[in-house]
């Protein structure tokens, strides 16, 4: 019977998202192996479907990491898809690749070179490898390689299915669409949700003729309460937004690039995801928050003086939502393996 | 040729059989065993005992019989129960090493492809070089002061990799265009401060020698340090460069050649330094 492991660790949304993206379209029940905290609350969001999150258990270690994660390598699985860390992200995965009798997809998010000239990841990825591919990141290091195959930026929900929803959304958090929505996406470390909930409240006092709205898991530290709303998927919500301010991370990037709203994007440092690389020429990158409060102020500007602010502020606008989500592709290069 | 490999863990009691192609690497450290030897991807057995070295053995393929060397190993690899620096092994001799029996099975010889299946398109070389240039290298000099010079050849570099231009159309396999590389995928370009050799990566990216492989050809980052440095390439005992040399070993020396070929050296050599911050935390991206 057709299984696919998705190995998904790493921290925060990203390595999440992505692959339930890709496993929302796998023909077959997916199991994804994440150390993500949002876990629980997606995986209640996805009862019912053909995937299935196993979180790492608390307090893990890397040895205790590498034990649990070689335990779920030895069952029996049709495709084996790792995502951004080919070596596992503690080195975990080294040694028990090659006992994998499955076909191996490795999915190349970005990475720091320095990462890749040190752990020998090109040489590790053909030797270990049947495929690789890079979900619409325009910077991989690792492009150039053979077996490597681009496709568009895997985004949760095509744009039919944003559509579908976007009324009822709309209806729900109380965004009626007669102002401009500045949407403020609180993603990454714990300690960095304060950024975003500082810049939330400023936006407010600063732009009384907007609606803002801070999107997180929980409430950031400093935003006020009712300019917070929690959502799985974001993208459900961002599509609604007239402007978004946010980290650089991938689904931020891509899924604003997608729905055709500006970003204006304070890359934030990663040990190995190069944010601010990815931020050119798909955002307005800011270095920090008085940056961010000056560029959202111009992009009203623009929007509030042009037709296309007029056209979007109409209460009958729907937009043409026909993105590429290149999930489908993926799921089409694994399922040939 | 595809052999089968198998053996039980006796520390675990799990049953392992990979399928591979020669050359094998045999040892108790990842990363002290070689990723490659001479072009060829070698895949890595880790076995888990003290009686096993960090790098026992390898088993390769030389005049098309299948040898087991030895690496000078405390306890010795045996075949069969003989020991001997290397041997000849045949379809369904038992090598020793350390507390590991391995039976091997030679399933096709004509097979060239390894193990597990490829169903998509086997990788390509990058293009060969069509138009090189000769390269100038640093001459390097013997602890007995003879001097040589490489003849390495390397080509013109050329901007690294191309920028990915919107999704129309994705979906395509990718492709090496980097003209430094050899036929054998790895870069051609002679590189190292105190050993010059071979590049030897696979690609450009977050190279310091050629920087993304925006430098040229024969442009060395060291030019200025050599200066400050005026015993550069002596490694006699009273020279600085004495330690290195005599640790040349560490670096993949071979004997026989004089050359000093420390590419995959190179990570580990500067591993604990530049390593930080890489597979420690649980809780990066």
């Amino acid at each position: 019977m057709e299984r696919w492991l998705i190995y998904a660790l790493g921290s925060g949304w990203g390595h999440l998202n992505r692959a339930i993206a890709l496993a929302r379209f796998a023909p077959c029940p997916v199991e994804i192996l994440v150390n993500s905290p949002y876990a629980t609350t997606v995986q209640a969001a996805l009862n019912g479907s053909h995937v299935q999150l196993h979180p790492l258990p608390q307090n893990s270690s890397p040895q205790s990491t590498r034990e649990y994660v070689q335990q779920w390598l030895t069952q029996r699985y049709t495709r084996l898809i790792v995502d951004t860390f080919p070596r596992g992200l503690v080195g975990d995965l080294v040694d028990v690749l090659q006992m994998v009798d499955a076909p191996r997809c490795w999915i190349h998010r970005d990475l720091q070179p320095d990462y890749i000239e040190v752990k020998g990841i090109a040489n590790f990825v053909q030797q270990h490898y049947q495929l690789v591919l890079i979900p619409g990141e325009t910077v991989a290091p690792l492009q150039h390689l053979a077996h490597a195959c681009v496709t568009a930026p895997w985004l949760l929900r095509d744009g039919a299915e944003l559509l579908a929803v976007r009324e009822s959304l709309r209806e729900r958090f109380k965004l009626d669409g007669s102002r401009p929505l500045l949407m403020v996406c609180a993603t990454g470390q714990p300690n960095e949700l304060q950024l975003f909930g500082d810049i939330a409240r400023q936006l407010a006092q600063q732009f009384p003729a907007c609606l803002v709205r801070c999107l997180a898991h929980e409430c950031p530290p400093n935003c006020p309460a009712e300019l917070w709303i929690a959502h799985w998927p974001g993208i459900e919500v961002l599509q609604l937004a007239d402007v978004v301010i946010g980290g650089a991370g991938y689904h931020t990037v891509y899924e604003c690039a997608a729905l055709n709203v500006p970003l204006v994007a304070l890359p934030l440092r990663r040990t190995y995801d190069r944010q601010a690389e990815r931020a050119v020429g798909l955002s307005i990158p800011v270095k920090n928050q008085a940056a961010c409060i000056e560029a959202v102020g111009w992009i009203l500007n623009q929007i509030l003086s042009g037709g296309e602010g007029d056209l979007r502020s109409h209460p009958s606008y729907t937009p043409q939502l026909n993105y590429s989500n290149g999930v489908h592709t993926a799921v089409q290069r694994i399922s040939q393996l | 040729m595809q052999i089968q490999l198998r053996w039980v863990d006796p520390k675990t009691g799990l049953e392992r059989n990979p399928t591979l192609e020669p050359p094998v690497a045999f040892g108790r450290t990842f990363g002290v065993m070689p990723s490659d030897l001479d072009g060829q991807s070698v895949s890595r057995m880790v076995l888990d005992d003290a009686q096993v070295e960090d790098y026992h053995a390898v088993l390769d393929l030389v005049d098309g019989k299948l040898r087991i060397s030895d690496r000078g190993s405390r306890i010795p690899t045996k075949v069969n129960g003989v020991a001997l620096p290397y041997q000849t092994v045949n379809d369904g001799d038992r090598i020793q090493i350390g507390s590991f029996e391995i039976t091997v099975a030679v399933l096709d010889a004509s097979v060239q492809s390894p193990s597990p299946d490829f169903s998509s398109p086997p990788p390509s070389p990058p293009p060969s070089t069509a138009a090189t240039s000769s390269f100038a290298s640093q001459p390097t000099r013997s602890p007995s002061g003879s001097s040589s010079s490489s003849n390495l050849s390397g080509s013109s570099a050329s901007s690294t990799n191309p920028l990915y231009a919107g999704f129309a159309g994705m979906g395509s396999t990718g492709s090496n265009s980097v003209e430094q590389f050899g036929p054998d995928g790895t870069c051609d370009r002679k590189v190292g401060f105190l050993f010059k050799r071979r590049c030897g990566r696979t690609t450009t990216e977050g190279c310091q020698y050629c920087q993304n492989g925006r430098q040229p050809a024969g442009y060395d980052p060291y030019t200025d340090d050599y200066g400050l440095f005026p015993g550069y390439g002596y490694y006699g005992r009273n020279h600085w460069g004495y330690h290195y040399y005599s640790n040349r070993d560490r670096y993949y020396y071979d004997p026989a050649s004089r050359r000093v070929d420390f590419t995959e050296a190179d990570g580990q050599s500067f591993e604990e330094e530049a390593d930080q911050g890489y597979e420690m935390d649980l809780d990066a991206s």
